[in-house]
């Protein structure tokens, strides 16, 4: 066995022994360091999936001490979040956690999170910035939100408080029967649709979302939601 | 036979001609509809009463009309056509770069040690191409 290979086998933390966190990141270098330390020092294994970067992410992620999968071109964080978790089943994932590279899910979260999958309560979990967590929601995204989590009622069937949150764990058996195939922002109501057809058991949990003047700016604009609704749509429509 | 009629039949012919050289060398069974399609559209240039007769036969009055709404119907099943290979090649172009990604995953780098006698210490270390 190649020695980096041994190294990375090697758990760093009893208690998350087992968990990949994945990050998709693209041109995330000013905060993907933060994130990815934050992590680190838990003893998650973490994933970053460099999406075509175009700056220093990779370097950074690396120095922070995650493994870094390069899409040498620009595929989406749907298609990036799919690589990372091929990866980490690859490796032996027993659990596989999605984080946003922007700095606003909080690494403290990462326990109440894996909980329902431990106590075999749950196979996913999904993150909720409204139900209980302490997150400012700005207004207007808001009631983006609020309209996401209808129209995923509508679409998927699937009563959620918290349609868009990047932030999921996903037991191994879950994650294997992930297969997203909307390689763009659209993967998150992909992924609903998915929970649902497999039948697998799912829980919301409250989680914090920071939003920073960074985060913010890295944000999805509103105007943005209505081609993901449409790329979606298009995808249900085309298989 | 006007300018324009010998202009039409000799790209038509061009195309019939490249139609059929394909068809020897990739053996497709559509070389048939598309054979079909250039000679239609010879008969409707070279006879254009042939077009009013048809469009009469199914219920237009117009000839003229129907080349249109042919020529309107045919550009949206092109365009559909194109957009569903499009959606399929950026699906190969994402597998691709899936697989390059995760056959040469970047290991965390060490963390830098001042070993003098080991000159690879503390260097990012690459397991590509395995």
């Amino acid at each position: 066995m190649i020695e980096s290979e041994a190294r990375e086998a090697e758990p760093r933390g009893a208690a998350f022994d087992g968990v990949f966190a994945v990050i998709p990141a693209f041109n995330e270098g000013e905060a993907i360091r933060g994130v990815v330390a934050e992590l680190a020092a838990l003893g998650v294994r973490v994933v970053v999936v460099d999406d075509g970067s175009a700056d220093d992410t990779a370097e950074n992620a690396r120095a922070a001490g995650a493994t870094v999968l390069r899409h040498e071109i620009n595929r989406g964080q749907g298609a990036a979040l799919q690589t990372g978790i091929s990866y980490g089943l690859e490796r032996g994932a027993r659990f596989v956690v999605t984080f946003d590279a922007d700095g606003q899910h909080a690494a403290e979260d990462m326990p109440r999170l894996i909980e329902p999958l431990l106590r075999g309560e749950a196979d996913i979990a999904l993150g909720s910035r409204f139900l209980g967590g302490e997150s400012s929601v700005p207004g207007s995204r808001r009631a983006l939100l609020r309209a996401a989590v209808a129209f995923t009622l509508v679409t998927s069937g699937v009563r959620l408080t918290d349609a868009h949150n990047g932030l999921r764990a996903f037991s191994r058996r879950a994650a294997s029967l992930l297969d997203l195939k909307l390689d763009r922002m659209a993967h998150a109501s992909e992924i609903i649709d998915q929970i649902r057809r497999s039948g697998l058991r799912f829980v919301e949990v409250p989680v914090h979302v920071r939003y920073t003047e960074y985060s913010r700016r890295k944000g999805q604009r509103s105007l943005a939601a209505l081609r993901i609704a449409a790329d979606y749509l298009l995808g249900r429509l085309l298989g | 036979m006007s300018a324009f009629q010998i202009i039409a039949l000799t790209v038509l012919g061009l195309f019939a001609a490249l139609t059929l050289a394909g068809a020897f060398r990739t053996r497709r069974p559509t070389v048939a509809l598309w054979i079909l399609v250039w000679a239609t559209a010879a008969v409707a240039i070279v006879e254009p009463n042939t077009t009013t007769w048809v469009a009469q036969a199914l219920g237009i009055m117009r000839g003229a009309d129907l080349v249109f709404y042919i020529a309107v119907l045919g550009g949206l099943v092109a365009f559909f056509l194109v957009f569903l290979r499009l959606r399929s090649l950026n699906r190969q172009i994402t597998l691709l770069t899936r697989h390059i990604a995760t056959a040469n995953p970047r290991r965390p780098e060490e963390p830098a040690t001042p070993k003098a006698a080991d000159p690879g210490a503390g260097e990012p270390r690459e397991t590509a191409g395995h």
